[in-house]
């Protein structure tokens, strides 16, 4: 009796190893098989197309070519010529004396292809436009790159800025010092032989990772399935692709909804003559307007903005279904204002300033992704039809024959 | 190139798939493949890190040993000596070129310089089975075999140096070891992973040497930097044996030679060679120092012999040095071990003369006596392989700021 239990144990127990190492051969097999053969487009959902620029701040790599994948959102291609900048290579640097384009993600257009980005569209006309902009920057860092530009001996004939709402609005007072001080970023320098970091900092900073690892968000767990797993990513971009599956994972809680985050403070949105966070709008206004004194003094040439509405102003079930996380109600609330304010403060500062939201509000077709608050394919036709009837009307400049 | 697969790394889904099925099979009733599919798996885990070039490079370094292995296998009674110093030669020739040493660099000048993954241990293996072909006649020897020992995946990347009478012998053993042994050997692996790629990489970036001559470095970096990598160095390669090992033994291979036993405890810098990537220790013993002084000793006069003990030793660790890297300060790195190991026989054999052999060995297990020669031993090891994590300038000028 003794020993048929001893044995029945030893069994149970072997086919439980047994089927423990199946599991995990099975599991790595699967993971090869997507990688390898079902989804090697794995990659393309887990890019990583940036670095770190000593005076840039976090910028993109030189002389990319990355396909980017995120159904529905976009799978696209994005190229960078050799000084990291989405553009051209061959007449990149005759561009730098034509018109600046800076800006951030919209007009780095990460999730539209090449071709089909405003500038690039306006380039086709006959422009010559030079797109400094970069998907990670904020205004301090696209200053730094104009400053750069200048430095380096360029001389551009007029110099562009899209501004995107709500996240280009922010309390930029310290931003001021961005026109005298050193161009080199003291972040960036870190990495370099100039400025090394101590061993006793390393260390530190190597233990604080190990514990925030230890102690994983949900996001950072997704985060670290997604940029190791080929078929975590296949799940997602699967559940991406279907319409139903999307609606369902949205319903449960367990993919982010675009529509609840909004950068701007809610009370910025409220049906009110003024706000105590007014003083972004006023902030972000008074920078620009450092930049055009910059522009037209430093560089002699004319300068403008490409006011660009946000996917709540533009969406209004998008901005029902924020009100609803926010627990307000429509009437109070008013998407268009923080635009219509920054609008106003532009023009009033003498800032040529071009309005996008009349057509965007007219369009027929979304504007946005789906999952991503960016502009897509036809936003960013529409941006460059306009663009390059501006320039022309606003600034005489006129594509090259 | 294998697409998105490659390289296979001992801790990416590639080698799990890869490690899993060898011990899936090597449970199963056809266990008579597991050779064919040992060899596969050495093959796949090449071929995964290498290109054209660089497979060519492999075919030609595996190629010759084969032959002189097969011609030699069994026949003891051979003369042998010219022909196996002159294919020992041309392979340690062509592990320098492949290797790239710095100052033996034929490739530099090409586009696309070779790098075999594995290829010095390869080579110690070949020299092993060419050198030992003629006694092996009771191990059977075939190609399929020799590729399966060359490239076997336990061993490929980084050790430990299998001898081919255990790899023979561990593949008569294959079969499902029983449940405690399995989980012993699976705990083995996962506390190998811990330690190779969760505790180990947390030492290395702050063990670097360049940073210790910022003006604003201190002795708490110092400490840091001269603990930290024999730290990260123990615990990456002793994790990664310790996967390899586990690995084999749920195939049913306990013939997997161990690497390490306790290094940091030595009592003196013989016992820390002893302890320390043992397999490799033992393979120079047999190899190189062996032969070299056994044929030196008979030759010359007796009062000749200390001194050629002592430049067999340094000779020795000259090549140990070399084998570590392809750079000076591992050469010198080797040396000063070398002069280690001598004076601590000489200091040996002066207290045990001066002690009598009695009072020798009462001195010897004094515990105090033995703490202090494990923190001597220790700080000694510790200091010589900052060499191994930086420049001889960047290591001079780091010692020079602290010390002078």
């Amino acid at each position: 009796m003794h020993t048929d239990t001893k044995s029945t144990k030893s069994d149970s127990g072997a086919w439980f190893l047994t089927a423990l190492m199946t599991g995990a051969v099975l599991f790595a097999a699967i993971e090869l098989l997507f990688r390898a053969v079902l989804f090697p487009e794995w990659k393309a959902v887990t890019w990583a197309t940036f670095e770190r620029h000593p005076i840039y701040g976090t910028f993109q790599k030189p002389n990319l070519s990355v396909r980017r994948l995120n159904p529905p959102n976009y799978d696209v291609v994005n190229t960078t010529n050799s000084m990291g900048f989405r553009d051209r290579e061959v007449g990149f640097k005759e561009d730098l004396n034509g018109i600046w384009l800076a800006g951030m993600s919209n007009s780095y257009g990460g999730f539209v292809d090449d071709d089909k980005i405003f500038a690039a569209r306006i380039q086709a006309m006959g422009y010559e436009v030079a797109n400094l902009s970069s998907e990670g920057h904020r205004i301090p860092n696209q200053i730094k790159v104009m400053r750069h530009m200048a430095q380096s001996g360029y001389h551009p004939k007029a110099v562009i800025f899209e501004l995107t709402l709500n996240n280009a609005l922010g309390e930029y007072q310290n931003t001021l010092e961005e026109f005298s001080g050193p161009l080199t970023n003291p972040a960036a320098a870190r990495s370099t032989s100039e400025s090394v970091e101590l061993p006793r900092d390393r260390l530190r900073k190597k233990f604080d990772g190990l514990i925030s690892r230890a102690t994983p968000s949900l996001v950072s767990l997704k985060g670290l399935a997604l940029n190791n797993s080929a078929t975590y990513a296949w799940a997602k971009v699967f559940v991406n692709a279907s319409p139903p599956l999307r609606k369902l994972t949205l319903e449960l809680g367990i993919r982010a909804d675009v529509a609840l985050v909004d950068p701007a403070p809610p009370e910025l949105l409220m049906n009110q003559p003024e706000t105590p966070s007014d003083n972004i709008i006023t902030s972000t206004a008074t920078l620009m307007t450092a930049i055009q004194n910059w522009v037209t003094t430093n560089l002699k040439v004319p300068f403008g903005v490409i006011l660009i509405p946000s996917p709540h102003h533009l969406d209004r079930a998008r901005f029902n279904r924020y009100l609803r996380h926010i627990g307000q109600q429509g009437n109070d609330m008013d998407a268009t204002r923080p635009h219509r304010l920054l609008l106003k403060a532009l023009r009033s500062a003498g800032i040529p300033t071009l309005d996008m939201a009349p057509t965007m509000k007219a369009s027929s077709t979304p504007l946005s992704f789906p999952d991503d608050g960016h502009m897509n394919e036809e936003a960013h036709g529409l941006v460059a039809k306009r663009l390059a009837a501006w320039l022309t009307s606003q600034f005489g400049l006129m594509p090259k024959k | 190139m294998i697409p998105e697969v490659v390289p296979i790394s001992v801790n990416g889904a590639a080698y799990l798939a890869m490690a899993g099925g060898l011990v899936l099979l090597a449970w199963s009733r056809w266990r008579r493949w597991f050779l064919p599919a040992l060899a596969l798996a050495g093959l796949v885990m090449a071929v995964s890190w290498l290109g054209p070039a660089d497979l060519m490079a492999l075919f030609v370094f595996l190629a010759v040993p084969y032959f002189v292995a097969k011609s030699l296998w069994g026949r003891g009674d051979r003369d042998r000596w010219v022909g196996v110093s002159l294919v020992i030669t041309v392979q340690v020739l062509l592990f320098l070129i492949i290797k790239r040493y710095t100052w033996f660099d034929f490739l530099g000048a090409l586009d696309h310089p070779v790098a075999v993954i594995g290829i010095s241990y390869i080579l110690f293996r070949q020299i092993h089975l060419i050198i030992d072909a003629p006694y092996n006649a009771e191990y059977p020897f075939s190609l399929l075999r020799y590729i399966a020992y060359a490239l076997n995946p336990w061993t490929l990347v980084a050790g430990p140096i299998q001898r081919y009478q255990d790899f023979c012998d561990g593949l008569s053993s294959i079969g499902r070891p029983d449940n405690r042994a399995a989980l012993d050997s699976a705990h083995r692996i996962v506390s190998g992973l811990i330690k190779a790629f969760v505790i180990a990489p947390l030492f290395l970036e702050p063990s670097a040497v360049g940073p210790l001559s910022a003006a604003n470095a201190n002795w708490i970096d110092f400490v840091i930097v001269l603990y930290g990598f024999p730290i990260y160095l123990y615990l990456n390669f002793s994790g990664y044996t310790d996967v390899m090992i586990g690995g084999a033994r749920l195939c049913g291979v306990t013939t997997m030679p161990e690497n390490f036993n306790h290094p940091y405890i030595a009592r003196n810098v013989r016992d820390f060679w002893n302890r320390w990537h043992m397999s490799f220790g033992s393979w120079v013993k047999d190899y190189v120092f062996t032969p070299l002084s056994t044929r030196l000793l008979k030759a010359t006069a007796a009062v000749w012999h200390n001194y050629l003990l002592a430049i067999t030793v340094l000779f020795t660790f000259y090549i140990v040095g070399a084998w570590h890297g392809t750079t000076l300060n591992f050469v010198i790195f080797g040396l000063i071990q070398g002069v280690g190991v001598l004076v601590s026989a000489v200091f040996d054999s002066s207290v045990k003369n001066m002690l009598g052999r009695q009072r020798y060995k009462i001195f010897n297990q004094n515990k105090f006596i033995h703490g202090i020669s494990i923190l001597i031993t220790l700080h000694f090891t510790c200091f010589s392989i900052m060499l191994l994590n930086g420049t001889v300038a960047e290591v001079s000028q780091a010692i020079t700021a602290f010390f002078f």
